[in-house]
This record gives structure tokens, sequence and C-alpha cells, in this order.
């Protein structure tokens, strides 16, 4: 079983305990979890003022001016 | 809204909020039979999803420190659209309850109506659905808010501290940028100060986190309100305070209903 195999099972099986997990299993979940990128997750978003929402992506000053 | 006539469509579906123990079967079966899946979720789900369909795709591309999330979401409605305009079944997968507090699923699923695509959603477990397990708290003991912590500084809300007050996307607390991975210490502080008009200092309020994975526990932290400048919080923190006052009758009304016991009797 692969690791997302393996939580899968404890997710979803009442009797399948993870306290019965051999040492390899907690390596591959513990690998597979470190090899993840990160998680943004924020995805709902209060604007402060209905303003329109700008046309592209711009890191610059000039749009942090604009929002603030 | 135009006829549905067209050959693509797009489900937003729910994976909840823990690996393997929340997506309902209709969901599972909606992300199996997808031509493409659009994922927002913790990554661990993406890699749970790809066990269930080979064209998997993250949106956590889209996301970028010091761009614009309005920006962002938009790219995930254009991506999910330009599969649905090209005839594809689309899958819209977002973690917790698709719908909740999260703009692209909605927004999609009006988008391809108004173009006449079949498009639904189908409802999950999330965040909240699991404090109150986890909290073993009732909404319905004393009735429940919900806010976007921004949102609940930005505008003039209405609460009542006699029902219990939840508050989502605590860490990016005033961020009128709409830009941050955080906002900070000034910001929570701001938000205690507006929150000190119903609740004390002192007041008990819970840091909440539900766990991805079924090897974690929840973090219940019980903190002093004031405390929160400085506590641990992260992307996935939610903030639950309890009520500060007791309900009130409403005795003008407790009266009529008595007169209208007698009339009705
Ligand atoms: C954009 S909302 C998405 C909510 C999600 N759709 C749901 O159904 O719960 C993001 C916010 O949800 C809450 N949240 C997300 N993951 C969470 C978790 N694991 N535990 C507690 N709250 C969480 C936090 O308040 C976070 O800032």
């Amino acid at each position: 079983m692969t690791a997302i195999q393996i939580l899968e099972k404890l997710g979803a099986n009442a009797s399948f305990n993870p306290s019965h997990l051999n040492e390899e299993d907690k390596l591959g979940i513990q690998q597979t979890l470190s090899d993840t990128k990160p998680f943004n997750a924020i995805q709902s978003q209060t604007p402060p003022d209905e303003e329109e929402i700008p046309e592209q992506n711009q890191d610059d000053e000039k749009n942090d001016e604009k929002e603030s | 809204m135009s006829e549905i006539n067209k050959t693509g469509s797009i489900v937003c579906v729910s994976t909840g909020m823990t690996l393997g123990a929340h997506m309902s079967p209709i969901c599972r079966s909606h992300i199996e039979q997808a031509d493409v899946v659009f994922a927002a979720c913790h990554p661990m789900i993406e890699l749970w999803l790809q066990e269930m369909n080979s064209d998997v795709r993250s949106m956590q591309q889209f996301y970028g420190e010091g761009k614009d999330r309005r920006i962002t979401y938009r790219e995930m409605v254009a991506a999910m659209m330009s599969e649905v305009r090209a005839g594809k079944k689309v899958v819209g997968a977002f973690y917790g309850h698709t719908g909740v507090f999260a703009w692209a699923p909605h927004k999609v699923i009006e988008e391809a109506k108004a173009e006449g695509y079949a498009a639904h959603m189908e409802p999950g477990i999330s965040a909240e659905d699991c404090l109150y397990a986890h909290l073993g708290i009732d909404p319905g003991t004393y009735g429940c808010q919900n806010f976007e912590a921004s949102q609940f500084m930005f505008y003039q809300r209405n609460i009542d501290p006699s029902a219990y007050l939840i508050l989502w996307q605590v860490a990016i607390a005033g961020d009128k940028t709409v830009k941050r991975f955080s906002t900070g210490p000034a910001y929570r502080q701001l938000l205690i100060e507006l929150l000190t008009e119903h609740y004390p200092l002192d007041h008990k309020v819970a840091l909440y986190e539900c766990p991805t994975l079924a090897i974690d526990e929840a973090r219940i932290d019980w903190i002093p309100l004031s405390d929160f400048t400085h506590a641990d919080i992260s992307l996935i923190t939610t903030m639950v305070i309890p009520p500060s006052k007791k309900m009130h009758k409403n005795q003008q009304i407790l009266d009529r209903l008595a007169e209208l016991d007698k009339k009705f009797q």
C-alpha cells in the first residue's frame, strides 16, 4: 500500500488504528508529507471596498497604493 | 439562464477536511468519472485525488505572495472554464465544503450556467462541521454567527454576543491589500480591540485546526482573547468565540404568544 492508501484507510476504517502502523509505513507517510509543497488554504476574500479587480497580476508598488 | 445544450460541464465537489474520512460517495464518483479534475486542497489530499483520476491539476500554482488573491481566484475560474468550453467533463475539487468561504466554486458555476453548460455543486464536510464535533458545541444552543475576519473588520457588523461567533481566515485578518499570506500582531490587536466591544479581554476563545490526516489530532487551544495578538496561528486556524452574555427574553413577543395560546388552545 502507498502512504496515501494507508492514510485513506486510516481515515475511512474505524478499526484501522494508527498504532498498528509499522515503522516502514510511518516513514513512508513522513516522506510523502515532507515532499509536499506548502498549502495556501485561503479561498475567499472580502475586498475593503467595491473597487474593480485589477486585470492581471501586478506585483508592483502601483497596485499596492491602489488597494490600500 | 440559457438552455443546457452544450457538452462541457462542471461539478464543484467537496473533499471534506480529513483524507479518507469525509468525502461523500457522489463526490468521489464525480472525481472518478471526470475528464479533468482541478484541485484546491491540501497537497496530501491532492495526492489522494490522483489515485481516483489520472488528470488532476493543482490550483496551488495560482497563489503567490504579493499577488492579488482576486486574480488568483479568477485564474482558477478561467482554468476550469476553458476546459468546460472545450467540451470536457470538469470537476473542481475544493477542500472542506466546496461552497463555504470559497469564491471560485460559486463563480465558476455561475459562469458555466450563464454560458449554457451543466453546472452544480456537491456539498461536504466543512471546518465548521468538524469544530462542532471536536469542540463539543452545538450551534443550536445559543445560535452561531460566521464571519470572515477581514470582512468583520472592514464593515460595521451587528453581532450578538449571546451567540457563538466563528471567525474564519484570522491569519490574514485586516489584509486590505488582498495579497498577504499573514498580517501580524498589530492587525490582530485591532481585531481584539473591535471584539472587546462585546467580549472582555480575559474571555476564553478557541483556536481550532481540524486534522488533514487521520494520524493527527485536532488543535483546540483555549486562550484569553488578549493572548491572540501573539498566538501561534496559520492559514488554517479558525477562531471560535463562545457567548459572553446571556440570552435576554423578548417579553413583548412572549406576552403576545401567550395571548395567541389563549385564543387557539
Ligand atoms: C477559504 S476558507 C475555506 C473553508 C473550507 N471551504 C471549509 O469548508 O471549511 C479558509 C478558512 O477555513 C478555515 N479552515 C481551513 N482549514 C481548516 C482546518 N484544517 N481547521 C480549521 N479551520 C480550517 C480557516 O478559518 C481558514 O482560514
